[in-house]
Parts: C-alpha cells; structure tokens; sequence
C-alpha cells in the first residue's frame, strides 16, 4: 500500500473524505489481504396492540401502524496477519407513533437516517484453540448474554441515574451491528472470559463521558456464569456537567428547619450477573430440538449503589459536609431493592421449526415513571437531568415486563422474526409538525397486558 | 461474499445507483472508520456567553465505505459515501442541556473517470466528471488550499481540524476536471468547475485551472485561478443588487457610519451625497505555491521520509476588485502560509505551518453562508490579533492500517455555533487561542 500518500494528506484537517482519497489512492488494502462483503436489508410492520396511554384529547396509540426498513452494508478485511477492520454502513428508516387526529392528520413522517453499521480494528495478540487475547476499538458490538433477545443486558443499556432500562424488538444491542464506541481488552482462556471495556456515552446526557466496564463469564458448552461492574461516567469529559452542582441537587426536608442540600451525579455504580444453562446437554443432547431449544438464562442488576454506604459529600469549596445520601437515592431512585431489575428467559422447544422461541419476563420496582424523555429532550426547557420524571401514579403496575420471541433463518439468507411483548418499548409520540419538542420518549406500555406486535423479513447475505 | 462473484457484484451497483458493463477488472473495496476528539483550551469569546468555547470539545467518530470500478481500460467509476457521529459546539455549560450528539451521512465520492491513454500513473488527458476528493496542496495538513476554499467576498479563510461534517470544501461539488500531465515534461493541468453545494446561494458554478510545474525533483511550483460563482444559478441571489432579503451584517458600519445593507455599500460623493455601490458573491482568486525538497541536493539520504524536511508554501489573492471600504486594499487579502515537515527520521510526520493573512474584517463568515458578500459587523477582540495562524500536525501509520496522529493549532477553527445560537465566528481569535485534537482512523 502507498502508504506515503496517506501520510501526505497527513492529517488533513482530518477530514474523512481526505483520509479516504489516500486509502484509495493507495493499492488496495493490497491484493492478499483476506476480505469480505456483506449486506443485508430488511423492513418490518407492527402496531400496538393494546395501551393504557391516557386517551385524553383524542390520543389513540392503539393500532397505529409502526413501519421500519432499512439496508446496510460491511466490509470487512484482514490486511495482516494479526488484525481485522470492519468498516460498514447503513440507513435506517422509520417513524414515532402518531399522537392523535388532531396533530398532523394522526399519522407521523417518516424519517431515514444513517449510521455506522461497524468502523473498528481488532489487533489480536493471539488467537488459537485456547483461546484469544485482544484489542478492539472503534464502534463495534457488543453482547455479553447472546441468548437475551429483548429484556435484560443491564450492565451496558441505560444510564444509572434515573435507572431507566432499555429494550424492545431487536434493538441495536441484540444485533450484530455496531452498540459501543470505545476499547475493548479481551482475554479468553479455556472457559474463562473477562473483558475490559472503555465506553464513550453517545446516547444520554452527559455526552462522552467514559465509563469502564469489567465483564467475566465461564463458559461451557451447556452453561454459562458471569458478572460485571460498570462504572458509569467514572471518566467525565467534564466534570462540571457530570456533577452539576447547580442542577443536580436534592434537597432533603426530612429535617424542615434544616433542609439538607445533597450532591447529586451522572456517575454511578451497575453490578450485573447472568447465567445460562442448556438443558439439552441434561439429557444428554437430542436430535429433534434445535441448537438454542431448552435454554434457561437470567439476569439480574443493581442499578446504582448511591446511598448504600455513607458517603462523604462535598459542596463548595468549604466547609466539606459529611452527609448521609441514603434518603436522597431512595427518595428519587427508591431503596437498593427498587433498583434491581431481574429478567428470566426460557427458549422453548421448537423442534427445528423455528431457530428461537423465546419468552422473556422481567421485574423491576422502580418507582419513578418510566419516561426517559428527560434525558433525551435537548431543548431549552427541557433541561436534561439525573432527576428521574414524577413519581410514578401506579408504582407496581409496570413492574412487570414479559417478551415472547421467535424467529427462523430461511434458505441461510432470509431471517424472519416476530416478538409480541409489554417492555419498555419507546417509540416516541410525534405531537405535530408545529411542535419543537423532539419526539417524547416515555414506554407507552404502562401495565402487563398492554402490549406490541412486531415482525421483520431480514434478507442478508 | 468474494469480490469475483459477479452476479452479487451487480446487486451492489444497484444498490449505488449505478449501472455498469461487465468489468474489465475486478472492483476495488476500501472501507475506514476513525475515532477523533479534542478540546478548545482557550478561546476569545466572552464567558458565559452562549458561544463561549472554552473547554469545550470537538470530536467525531465514524466509518465509510469506498470502491472503485474499472469498466475498461478507458473507463473507471468511483463510489463511496459514509457517516458519522457529530455534535454542535457544546457552547457554554449553560447551554449543555441542549447538547446532543447527531448522525450525519455523506457522499465522499460518486464520479466516473475517461482516460485517453490508460490509468498509468503518467497518463495523458482524463476526464472525471461528479464528486471526488481533490486536493492540489498535497502538503498542507492544515492552512493553505486557499483556491478552493472559502469566500472570495468577503474573505474569510477556512481551515481548522473540524470541517464539520469531515467533507473538505477543496472537493465539494467537483462538476468536472480534465487532467494533462505530460504536456510538458512535469506539467500537470487541472481544469474543473465546481458547483456550489456548501454555502449558500447553492449552486452557482465556479471554474477553476490549476497548474503544477516540477521544475526539478527538488522544486514543484503551481499556480491557479479560480473564478469563483462564475455562472450564478440564480443571479438576484448572488449579486443581490439594492435589493436583497439575505442575512446581512446586521448593523455593520464602515467609516462614517453608512453602511446599513447587507446588499450594497453607500459612500460620500462628491456632491455630499452617498454613492450606492452594490457587489456580488462572485470575484477571482488568484494562486501561488512552492514545495522545496532539499534532501535532494543531499542525495535523499535513506534515514529520511519521503516527506521530510520539505519545506512549502503558499500565498493567494481573495478578490482581484476593490470595493470601497471593507476591500479596498488588496494587501490585506492575501493570505500567506509556509509549512515545514520537521525531520523525524521517519518516526512520525511533523509538520509546522504558520500563515499570516491581514484582513481587517470580521471573518465570521454566517452572513456570507447566507447570501451576503459583505463582512459582518466587527466584534471581539481585534482583527489585528488574529493575523497570525499556526498548526503543528504529527501522525503515523503503524501496523500498516492504523492512522494515528495530533494536531495542535491556533486556526480559523468555526464550530457553527450552539444548537440555538448559530455562528460563522472562528474560535480562535487571539494569539493565545488554541485546541488540540487526537485521532486514530482504522483503514483497508
């Protein structure tokens, strides 16, 4: 490769198109190197099936049509020996539900977008039967519980503070596309697998902070135990708005002649463990079931430890107060018992029929709506916050979530799926052309028998 | 899927657009992504201000896909388009809450190539025809590329590490460009017209030459010129006249407090009373540069890069016509840089680059971005501060396929502004500005 002429363009104002006129002048990732193409399409239809959404003013989310399509395409290269580099793109289209009649004629536009399907390198210090020992960086995915179809993967989706979950129908964390910005140091041995990850935040205020992860699993062939820690937004980009001394503060009242003012912050603590076991293997194996039938894997999260130790809190400059948090995180996030989600997930036999029949249930106290729209909104009077949104009017009726998934891979090229689930599905309501707020985003499944309908024709190849 | 496939390879095209024989060649594929971030360490704008850019951080992250078709010996096609994950300036801390980070797609290249003589590397005449990245200033990393860069009026020089969507306007909109190296032994020619597809008024066609001339291995000089907006697609909009509704200066004043249009300049008249002269967008910039290897004249010692130790510049006219007031001197429109790649041998490539350009007139460029080919009206620290411009660049490629490099540079960095307070005001306005920035790109 003329590797000179992209040392010329040096770093061009580093733009992309400049780095790319080198990579192309240059002879072609040259002629020996190992690649591969690949692409895929896909479109999907759904609607929900059923909603407690307040109806007030003519809001009907009921039965509304939810459309989605989309292609991509990966490249993917092994110009040396002891490296890999995936690079793929793709666009995606779809649209919020319609709010009602009376906005916009009750439908919503639809909108298409683009985004990186893969853009990383993987430098392998070794790679053999037993095992592997790597460093990957860039936007790649990641996905630490492949049997998770839907509910759960609490370690690494959603923030900490309030601790909102994240889940629907194939959502980006459960495909083989692109979930994490940042480094990852992988290190395998026999059955034992620990990753380290550096995850840059790109999905809710405060943008870019670094959170380090430590992940662990022993795998076998029938089971798999494992645990993490994420350290969320342990590594501010600024530390002025991670721990905005203005904004984010509770006032405790439990005392009124002396209301007690307590720090607050984007940083916190998720601890995660999950396990798998094949029941197959119980029995020693059978012909007629397919190989991910009769799975039993689980989940469970600590979403954020504010407040369970005594923590010493510094406001101002001086004095430095030493404060107990306790009543502050359990007031907004509820007691260490709140902030524990747990999810159960059992594929089903299919014998053959399907690749996947999952069902999923999940439960999580939290007692705060589940409406993230205040950590998505970006508008000046929509200040993004750790203080979660009202309480909730119902705190135990969406304590519980449950998923049903089946999919099937057709002629190796076409992949069929459906999921029917009450999950935290937030598809955002489009209130109106006129209206300047982005698409709220709150779940618009409120109790166990409100529910969705979704299907996908994925073609790939 | 291998690249010999044929049949999947036409899926491909079709899924481009783009419709061709049966290939003489098989296509190539290319594919990089990046990860880059910096921060602004001082800035002039007043604190706490909406657009108070201190501390704040820059940065991109993103992946493109490229390949390129030889239909035949004659024919080539070019495709390419990518993404990334940008976001507007952060501003100040108080605006935070309306900062987010955004997906923004691009076309890096969609073009088709003739060839007379072949694709050699000293081929004859070539016609490229659509969008391709061109650069004539193959050295400068960061300063310079004044051709086709920017404004002509008002002159506001563009540089700086964050063109915003990572598409360099040297490239923008590249209609056609004829190619004839060999002409005389060292000549190059590049005859393109561009349309105009960054600022507005939109595509206007500007028509550009330039030369390049290997007077000996050690010494290249070029030239260009580049008759910018030469054919307006919409000529009120371009030269608006008296009459316009563009964004104007929004106040800006001129000696003896008459200017009061973002359209048309009044002056004093003999008769005591005022001259309108109205303008246009359009103007010619003229072209000079020089790259000196002196290794040559020490037999290119082995211990050195290619690059090393060249030392290149060059300087350009943004306007060859006076219009009274804001540019009535042709001095204080031209811009000049020199850059030097610092001998490393060959650990890194290092490069120093100072420019120095005189104009006194604001170099926000929004109301240019919006129509109007006067400054806008002068604020912040003095023009006279910002005179002066240097960038210091170093990268290497190691593993063969990782792009890893730093910049540092006080540079006419324009962030756009906050979500809700758009601006074409540079970040860096004193000497005492500056930001860093890191990258590392991952290609194939």
């Amino acid at each position: 490769m003329r590797s000179s002429h992209l040392l010329r363009s040096g770093f061009p104002g580093c733009s992309a198109a400049m780095l790319m006129a080198a990579l192309v002048a240059s002879a072609a990732a040259e002629d020996g190197a190992k690649m591969r193409i690949g692409g895929a399409g896909w479109m999907g239809y759904g609607s929900i099936m059923a909603s407690s959404h307040d109806t007030t003013g003519g809001v009907d989310i009921v039965g509304k049509p939810l459309i989605s399509s989309g292609a991509q395409m990966l490249l993917e290269a092994q110009p040396g020996e002891n490296l890999d580099i995936q690079a793929g793109l793709g666009v995606g289209g779809g649209h919020a539900l319609a709010f009602s009649l009376q906005n916009a004629g009750g439908y919503s536009p639809f909108g298409v977008g683009p985004y990186v399907a893969q853009a990383n390198f993987t430098y392998h210090f070794d790679r053999d039967e037993q095992g592997a020992t790597f460093l990957r960086g860039g936007l790649f995915a990641y996905d630490y519980a492949k049997e998770t179809q839907n509910l759960g993967l609490y370690l690494l989706r959603g923030p900490v503070y309030p601790g909102y979950l994240i889940s629907g129908f194939e959502t980006k964390h459960v495909l083989p596309v692109a979930n994490t910005l940042g480094l990852q140091f992988h290190h395998g041995s026999g059955a034992f697998q620990q990753d380290v990850l550096f995850q840059v935040e790109t999905e809710f205020y405060p943008f870019y902070d670094v959170s380090p992860v430590y992940l662990a699993a022993f795998q076998g062939e029938a089971f798999r135990i494992g645990g993490g820690v994420n350290f969320h937004h342990l590594i501010p980009v600024d530390p002025d708005l991670t721990t905005d001394t203005t904004r984010f503060r509770y006032i405790d009242t439990t005392n009124p002649a002396a209301p007690d003012t307590i720090q607050l912050s984007a940083k916190g603590i998720k601890l995660m463990a999950n396990g798998m076991v094949d029941m197959k293997a119980l029995f020693g194996g059978m012909e007629s079931l397919g190989p991910e039938d009769l799975k039993i894997y689980g989940e469970v999260g600590v979403i954020g430890l504010g407040g369970l130790f005594r923590d010493d809190i510094h406001l101002g400059s001086t004095p430095k107060y030493k404060k107990n948090s306790k009543q502050a995180y359990d007031d907004l996030y509820g007691p260490i018992s709140q902030r524990m989600p747990k999810m159960i997930g059992f594929n089903l036999p299919a014998f053959k029929l399907l690749d996947r029949l999952a069902v999923e249930v999940e439960h999580y106290g939290a007692p705060f709506q589940d409406d993230i729209t205040k950590m998505t909104s970006h508008t000046s009077s929509n200040v993004q916050s750790v203080m979660p949104q009202d309480p909730d009017s119902a705190i135990s009726a969406d304590n519980i979530r449950w998923s049903v998934y089946a999919s099937r891979v057709i002629q190796n090229h076409i992949k069929v799926s459906l999921q029917i689930a009450s999950d935290h599905y937030r598809p955002g309501l489009f209130v109106g052309y006129g209206d300047n707020v982005p698409p709220s985003t709150q779940a618009v499944l409120y109790r166990p028998k409100d529910w969705y309908l979704m299907t996908k024709v994925a073609y790939f190849f | 899927m291998r690249f010999k496939n044929t049949p999947r390879l036409g899926l491909l095209l079709l899924v481009f657009g783009a419709c061709l024989p049966a290939l003489a060649q098989k296509p190539e594929f290319h594919g990089a992504g990046w990860m880059q971030f910096g921060r602004i360490e001082n800035s002039w704008a007043v604190t706490n201000s909406p657009n108070d850019y201190d501390e704040n951080w820059i940065g991109n992250y993103g992946g493109l896909l490229s390949s390129s078709f030889r239909v035949d010996e004659n024919w080539e096609a070019g495709l390419g388009a990518g993404s990334l994950l940008v976001h507007l300036a952060r501003g100040n801390r108080n605006e935070a809450n309306i900062w987010y980070p955004f997906w923004v797609g691009f076309l890096n290249e969609a073009r088709f190539t003739w060839a007379n003589t072949g694709y050699a590397e000293n081929g004859g005449f070539r016609l490229t025809v659509g969008t391709q990245p061109y650069d004539y200033n193959r050295d400068a990393k960061n300063l310079g590329v004044y051709l086709l860069r920017g404004y002509v009026y008002p002159g506001t020089v563009v540089s700086g590490f964050a063109d915003l969507f990572a598409v360099p306007a040297s490239r923008s909109g590249l209609l056609g460009r004829i190619h004839l190296p060999g002409l005389l032994n060292g000549l190059t020619n590049d005859f393109m017209a561009n349309v105009e597809t960054d600022d507005k008024p939109f595509y206007d066609i500007s028509v550009a030459d330039v030369v390049d001339f290997r007077l000996h291995s050690s010494l290249e000089l070029g030239a260009g010129v580049n008759f910018y907006r030469l054919f307006a697609a919409e000529k009120n909009a371009t030269s608006p006249g008296k009459d316009c509704t563009g964004r104007g200066p929004d106040g800006n004043t001129g000696p003896g407090g008459i200017q009061d249009s973002p359209c048309f300049i009044q002056v004093p008249n003999a008769a005591g009373g005022l001259d309108t002269i109205t303008g246009s967008l359009s103007g010619t910039k003229l072209m000079g540069r020089f790259r000196i290897d002196p290794k040559v004249w020490f037999g290119s010692p082995e211990v050195f890069g290619a690059d090393e130790m060249v030392l290149y510049g060059e300087a350009a006219v943004l306007g060859v016509k006076d219009y009274p007031i804001f540019y009535d001197d042709i001095l204080r429109r031209i811009p000049v840089m020199l850059g030097f790649n610092v001998p490393t041998a060959k650990v890194l490539n290092l490069s120093l680059e100072v420019e120095y350009y005189a104009s006194k007139n604001s170099s926000d460029n929004l109301p240019a971005q919006n129509g109007s080919w006067l400054p806008a009206a002068l604020g912040g620290p003095s023009t006279g501060r910002d005179d002066w411009k240097w960038s210091v660049n170093a990268s290497k490629v190691v593993l063969g396929n990782i792009f890893v490099g730093a910049q540092v540079a006080n540079d006419h960095l324009r962030l756009g502004g906050t979500h809700n307070t758009a601006t074409g005001q540079e970040a860096l306005r004193t000497l005492s500005d500056y930001y860093w920035v890191v990258k590392t790109a991952y290609f194939f």
